[in-house]
């Protein structure tokens, strides 16, 4: 399952970044990590979704949403 | 250990003098500990042989003066933007005694830890202060310095930077700090970093975070909520347009009567007393007077008219940037402004763009990334500032009366395609310096706040200041040179700034440069002169024209109409419409005006700002020759 399809509400653990070298260790660096605990909190404008992790929020675009593999923990 | 290093010569230009490097996350804080620890002694700066923005201050720090800069904010050192190669940079080459002190965000700490670890491995001093730990404790994470600090191995202080009473804490850890030395960096700063050290950074930030208590489950917050309105799929959009709307009428509505208000108070009343002064003196009149008069109080009234404008913009921007609304906007607008290449947030300098592009050039430093920042300071000027208006409007009523609003929207759209097209050609014609070339959408959203009125006020302060400095010169040397221009007689024997226009230097340059205009249907000096007038700003060129054709150009302007339909209709064999539509889009496409000139060197650089201005006459010249020669056909 990939994190453009979780629906708003649900906790979900990172499995994997796929996207690429750039884009995986960016999300690395702000903690969205394989193993990381995080809610999608809402849907936003063109398939963007909001992410909570920890206390922070983080937007991502769809693509972007599509590249990381999440599971339910 | 010393280290071998460091032997290098420091770093000269503005990170010389710094003692004290500010290093943190985008949001953390940083600006505003900055301002409280510096005051209003700060000024803006590049970074070294770059266009990225540093605040360099001094910090009254036990009675001594210690030169403190603000870095840009970086979520690593292994660098994927020019901004956090600057603070690599900075790290790397600053002053070796200099202390890095890193602002770590209590609500975000692995996050910050991980920049941390990356700073403790540069070998320099290094002091960490903990903010934002009211906000963790309200939300059921208590966290301490002490133990921070034991866990991380380094001197950290807790203290809320908002209220600089508490921000004593750092004098001694700091003192202790400078009096330390730098050992030998763990890894090579600048440059590709290893999935080793990688690891090993990640590894210990989870050492670190291991050893606080954990965090209580998130619960839905504020800001949470105010997302659920601004970042909705549906009403997120009207509401971005709506605050997009604001700034537009803020630029416009607001600021116009202010500019041309501070315009005639130079022209009039300043004016006269200056006149009458050198009067007084026994050096009024003659060429004298013309040069203060009609050159530098021209050149500095431009200046001066400026800054209101550029203080409102940048007042909203700062605000919209201090509330948390600036990362909302970059969310909403992402999809559109990626099909140019840009980052969502490049629609605020644009939309600044329509009202007046000098403070919009200046809006570019709201991106994020430097690449991004010089791409949208290169389409700013494609966007019809209000001063354009007063072009289209003088001939589209002469030569489309019926039909004047039409074209005049048409011009809009043009404007628009521009953007739309140049945001294309430059993502090609930028190179990318190492950053990726098209970005996805990863951003932390900062929580919702009041924006701290202080710092912004400095910030606002320190930006009109540069402007008056770097831009002011500028256009008062360009003014004083086209007053020259003017004034110089190639002809019929008169005296300086005694000359009828015609037979200046400067009427004389636009005998000789008009045949360029043929293809465009206008190849008359009149016109050569008032796009040459245009140059200096938008307003002028109506001007210059009412001055080369020596009528009244103020009223209804009918006469001044009049002459334009009898002179394209001349140039253009036989097609003025057609003539005129191509002089409009060429007013729209070339060079704003010398302010917007000065701005983008100041914010772009000289050789950007070159092939700029470059591109904006061949653009010009090219789109009207197409437009004259088509519509002439129909």
């Amino acid at each position: 399952m990939h994190l453009a399809e979780v629906s708003p509400g649900r906790e979900v653990v990172i499995g994997a970044l796929h996207g690429t070298p750039d884009a995986s260790s960016r999300l690395r660096e702000i903690g969205l990590r394989p193993g990381a605990l995080i809610r999608v909190v809402q849907r936003s404008t063109f398939g963007a979704i909001i992410v909570a992790h920890g206390f922070s929020s983080v937007a991502l675009d769809r693509d972007t949403a599509r590249s990381i593999t999440v599971a339910v923990p | 250990m010393t280290c071998p290093a460091c032997e290098t010569p420091p770093a000269s230009g503005p990170l010389a003098e710094a003692a004290v490097l500010l290093v943190g996350n985008p949001n953390v804080g940083k600006t505003t500990l900055f301002n409280a620890l510096t005051g209003a002694h700060q000024r803006a700066v590049n970074a070294p042989g770059t266009t990225i923005e540093l605040a360099v201050g001094t910090w009254a720090l036990d009675g001594a003066e210690v030169g403190v800069a603000d870095l840009p904010g970086a979520f690593s050192l292994d660098a994927r933007s020019l901004d956090e190669r600057a603070v690599a940079e900075a790290l790397d080459q600053a002053n070796p005694a200099a202390v890095a002190l890193v602002v770590l965000d209590g609500t975000a700490l692995p996050r910050s830890l991980y920049l941390l670890a990356q700073v403790i491995d540069t070998g320099r001093p290094v002091v960490g202060l903990l903010t934002m730990v009211d906000v963790a404790r309200d939300r059921g994470l208590a966290l301490d310095a002490r133990s921070l600090s034991r866990a991380a191995g380094i001197p950290i202080v807790s203290a809320d930077p908002r209220k600089r009473s508490g921000l004593q804490v750092l004098a001694a850890p700091v003192i202790a700090a400078l009096a330390a030395t730098r050992v030998a960096p763990r890894v090579p700063r600048v440059g590709p970093v290893s999935e080793v050290d990688v690891a090993r950074w990640f590894a210990w930030v989870e050492r670190v975070t291991d050893s606080l208590p954990s965090a209580a489950p998130r619960r839905t917050t504020v800001t949470d909520r105010v997302d659920r309105v601004l970042l909705h799929p549906w009403v997120g959009v009207p509401v971005f347009l709506a605050v997009m709307w604001g700034l537009f009428e803020l630029c416009t509505r607001v600021a116009g009567p202010l500019i041309s208000g501070i315009a005639s108070f130079a022209g009039g009343p300043v004016a006269d007393s200056v006149s009458s002064g050198l009067g007084w003196l026994g050096i009024g009149g003659g060429w004298f007077e013309g040069l203060v008069i009609d050159g530098i109080l021209t050149g500095l009234g431009v200046v001066f008219s400026f800054l209101p404008l550029l203080a409102l913009v940048f007042t909203a921007l700062g605000v919209l940037d201090g509330s948390g609304y600036l990362a909302r906007a970059a969310v909403v607008a992402d999809r559109a402004m990626r099909v140019i290449g840009l980052d969502g947030r490049a629609v605020l300098p644009l939309m600044v763009g329509f009202g007046c592009n000098v403070p919009a050039i200046e809006a570019t430093r709201v991106l994020p990334r430097a690449r991004q920042r010089l791409i949208a300071g290169l389409l700013v000027p494609y966007t019809s500032c209000s001063a354009r208006l007063t072009v289209y409007l003088l001939l589209a009523a002469a030569f489309f009366p019926g039909s004047a609003g039409t074209v005049i929207f048409g011009l809009y759209l043009t404007s628009v395609a521009l953007v739309a097209i140049g945001g294309l050609a430059f993502r090609k014609l930028v190179p990318t310096n190492g950053e990726p070339e098209r970005e996805s959408l990863v951003l932390v959203l900062p929580p919702y706040q009041w924006p701290d009125l202080r710092t912004l006020w400095h910030s606002i302060a320190a930006r009109l200041r540069g402007f008056m400095r770097e831009a002011g010169a500028v256009i008062v040397i360009a003014l004083v040179a086209m007053w020259a221009l003017a004034a110089i007689p190639v002809r019929g024997g008169y005296g300086v700034a005694e000359v009828p226009i015609a037979d200046s230097a400067f009427g004389v340059g636009a005998k000789a440069a008009a045949p360029a205009l043929a293809p465009l249907g206008l190849g008359d000096w009149h016109i050569a002169a008032a796009l040459a007038s245009g140059f200096v700003a938008k307003e002028v060129a109506v001007g210059a024209l009412a001055e080369t054709y020596a009528v009244d150009g103020t009223g209804d302007g009918t006469a001044l109409a009049t002459r334009l339909r009898e002179t394209l209709a001349e140039t253009s064999g036989g097609h003025p419409r057609a003539a005129a539509l191509a002089f409009m889009v060429f007013a729209l496409a070339y060079t704003p005006c010398l302010a917007t000139v000065a701005q983008m060197k100041r914010s772009l650089g000289r050789r950007w700002t070159t092939i700029g201005v470059g591109v904006q006459l061949v653009v010009a010249w090219v789109l009207g020759a197409l437009v004259f020669q088509i519509a002439r056909l129909l």
